[in-house]
């Protein structure tokens, strides 16, 4: 198969980012209070994963295996800042609109977890398409996310009146805004229904073609083993035994959650 | 000048918490929340890198980045300044305290990546803050992170008693109950 | 063993370095689409609240520190004053002044905005400048136009401490955005304040 088609689907559809492996919720919450602002972070995400990981898939045999982490850290940070620059310089309104989650995509497991995961271990040209895959995933869903929270919360979306607002001053009957949908509250809310409904989703689908989606990779997914962190990150053992320690003692209700995509 | 530090460790704290209104840090919050004690461990632990990666990374800015007119270089080398600092810690800990290391230390690693913590060091940049307001702003910041984690934990604690329509189970009910705090959270507005 | 860790240093040092030299280069080059985009924005503003002024000069001897000293003395906390600029028109007639605000309070930060005052002393509108509100909430600031947060200050005068309903003032807040607006509000007095001192002196 046509391995850098391949790829973009794997990211668009298969293995979407938000919607299936529920990586990097941090952005994805905080941004998405309009469709404009998803997809303003959607794509600095995308520009700044595809660089990676072409950089990084080239780097692959030079960087040492015990320093690779703080190295894709140098990569990805520096390609944030170049993106950084160039939405202040070129699309400031967007740039105030972001502000500081600009910088912390440097911190989204995504770009990290996609290094570790595909770029390290594959040539540049699937690598490049891989992040750019993930990252138009990415793009897609945080635009979806805003769409809604938008249209309930303002009635708008990218910002054209959509439901006509009521204004009772006037007497007009309209739309009421549901403006916690665009609060802090309403973005928790969305990320529950959104979870609930790809659990559904997992569960039919492994009923009626007994194929699995690929498992949750963050701590949405309630393990921390499938984290893309994992083989380098210390605090793995930290939780098992924690977790060992829990289940000596009295074994309390299990989690239901990672059933399904455990295996 | 104390009443406006006062204030700001409010407003850090409750006001703009955070988790609940800024979405920092929100793995360690959904996913080490399951017992009161191994939240306030990751709390404490919280508190103590933030506070003090806000002194270092704002003593670093001041005298070096700002002078040397490296300020764009800001975000790699907080990220590194963090990773290396935290590797330290947990090194002298282990070493030095043991006790403190057995209670915090243990979380350390999986703070590294933590967004709250280089986004706090990118705030007091941004909101141009002097190194004392900064670690203020910091250390409010943190308790913020550290009250919010812990009370979910406890209602964590209650709620594995509860029937919840399957499809919420595990994750999705978690979510759900960070919005409803963050909801009573946004009363906290009206404080300041 | 010892070979190999310096190895692995040098070559993590190398790529640090590298990252930075590149780094350097675009901050070199897009310094001044970023400078432009700043100070287009300034202009915009300026145009925005006196529409019929030709040219904007500077306040002679203008400090903000001063400036910023002066409107804390007046009781207003945590309101800096960014710029003052005198408008006028084709003719060479003065109309007023810009007063660049910074107010801190807002939900997502500072808000910075340019506020017009003519020479009476009447609001002539704002246009912000630097805002990160939440969308669909405290944006709303921004907005122009009849029933806007902001079309209410038009024709406001200096001298009376402004205050949004729910603290007892007549200025309606912002549906669902009450500290955006009160940012505002606290603001735009410590714009006032400033005007007062600037039009008191010269006069």
């Amino acid at each position: 198969m046509n391995k850098p088609l391949e790829r973009l689907q794997n990211g668009l559809i298969k293995e979407n980012p938000t919607f299936v492996l529920m990586l990097g919720m941090c952005p994805t919450l905080a941004v998405t209070t309009s469709a404009i602002n998803g997809l303003g972070m959607g794509l600095s995400t995308t520009v700044v994963l595809a660089l990676s990981n072409l950089m990084i898939s080239l780097l692959r045999n030079i960087i040492p295996d015990r320093v690779r982490m703080p190295a894709y850290i140098v990569v990805v940070a520096s390609f944030v800042t170049i993106v950084q620059f160039l939405v202040q310089g070129f699309v400031p309104s967007l740039y105030d609109a972001l502000g500081i989650y600009i910088p912390l995509i440097v911190v989204n497991c995504i770009i990290l977890g996609r290094a570790e995961s595909y770029a390290s271990k594959n040539p540049p040209i699937p690598s490049l398409f891989d992040g750019l895959g993930m990252g138009l995933g990415f793009t897609c869903s945080l635009t979806v996310i805003g769409i809604v929270r938008e249209f309930l919360g303002a009635g708008t979306i990218f910002d054209h009146q959509v439901l006509p607002l009521a204004d009772r001053a006037a007497g007009k009957a309209g739309y009421t805004p549901i403006s916690i949908f665009i609060m802090a509250p309403g973005a928790f809310f969305i990320l529950a229904i959104l979870v609930a409904v790809m659990k559904e989703v997992r569960k039919s689908l492994f009923e009626k073609t007994g194929k699995k989606l690929a498992p949750a990779e963050s701590v949405l997914g309630e393990d921390c083993a499938v984290c893309p962190f994992a083989a380098s990150c210390s605090g793995k053992s930290v939780l098992e035994a924690k977790k060992a320690e829990t289940a000596n003692s009295a074994a309390p209700v299990k989690s239901t959650a990672g059933k399904e995509s455990d295996s | 000048m104390f009443v406006k530090l006062l204030l700001l460790f409010i407003s850090a704290s409750l006001v703009n918490n955070v988790v609940l209104s800024r979405f920092l840090g929100l793995c360690p919050f959904l996913g080490v929340s399951k017992k009161v004690e191994t939240a306030a461990g990751m709390g404490g632990a919280i508190i103590f890198v933030i506070t003090l990666s806000s002194l270092v990374t704002g003593l670093i800015y001041k005298f070096i980045l700002v002078p040397s007119g490296f300020t764009y270089l800001q975000t790699i080398v907080f990220i590194l300044v963090i990773a290396a600092m935290v590797q330290f810690l947990e090194m002298f800990l282990k070493k030095n305290v043991h006790a403190l290391y057995e209670s915090l230390g243990v979380y350390l690693p999986l703070i590294t990546t933590n967004c709250a913590v280089l986004g706090v060091a990118l705030d007091n940049v941004q909101k141009d803050y002097d190194i004392l307001t900064g670690v203020i702003y910091g250390f409010g910041t943190a308790c913020g992170f550290a009250v919010s984690i812990i009370l979910l934990a406890s209602i964590r604690e209650k709620m594995e008693y509860n029937d919840i329509p399957e499809a919420f189970q595990g994750t999705g009910i978690v979510v759900v109950t960070a919005g409803l705090m963050a909801i009573a959270f946004c009363g906290f507005a009206g404080v300041i | 063993m010892k070979n190999k860790l310096v190895h692995d240093a040098l070559v993590l040092t190398m790529i640090t370095v590298i990252a930075g030299a590149a780094l350097g280069v675009v901050y070199e080059i897009t310094k001044a689409p970023i400078a432009k985009a700043q100070e287009d924005a300034l202009n915009k503003s300026y145009q925005a609240v006196f529409a019929d002024a030709d040219s904007f000069t500077d306040v002679d001897g203008f400090d903000s520190a001063a400036a910023t000293q002066v409107v804390a003395d007046a009781g207003i906390e945590g309101v800096t004053i960014d710029f003052a600029k005198e408008a006028v028109d084709a003719s060479g007639n003065a109309l007023g002044y810009v007063i660049g605000v910074t107010s801190s309070g807002g939900y997502g930060g500072n808000i910075s905005f340019s506020m017009g005052v003519t020479s009476d002393g009447t609001m002539n509108g704002y246009a912000t400048t630097s805002i990160s509100e939440t969308a669909g909430l405290g944006m709303h600031a921004t907005d122009k136009g009849t029933g806007s947060f902001e079309s209410q200050w038009e024709g406001k005068e200096a001298g009376t401490d402004y205050a949004v309903a729910k603290d007892g003032g007549d200025i309606v807040a912002i549906s669902g955005a009450t500290i955006t607006s009160r940012c505002m509000t606290k603001g735009i007095n410590g714009g006032f304040a400033y005007f007062q001192s600037i039009e008191g002196g010269a006069q």
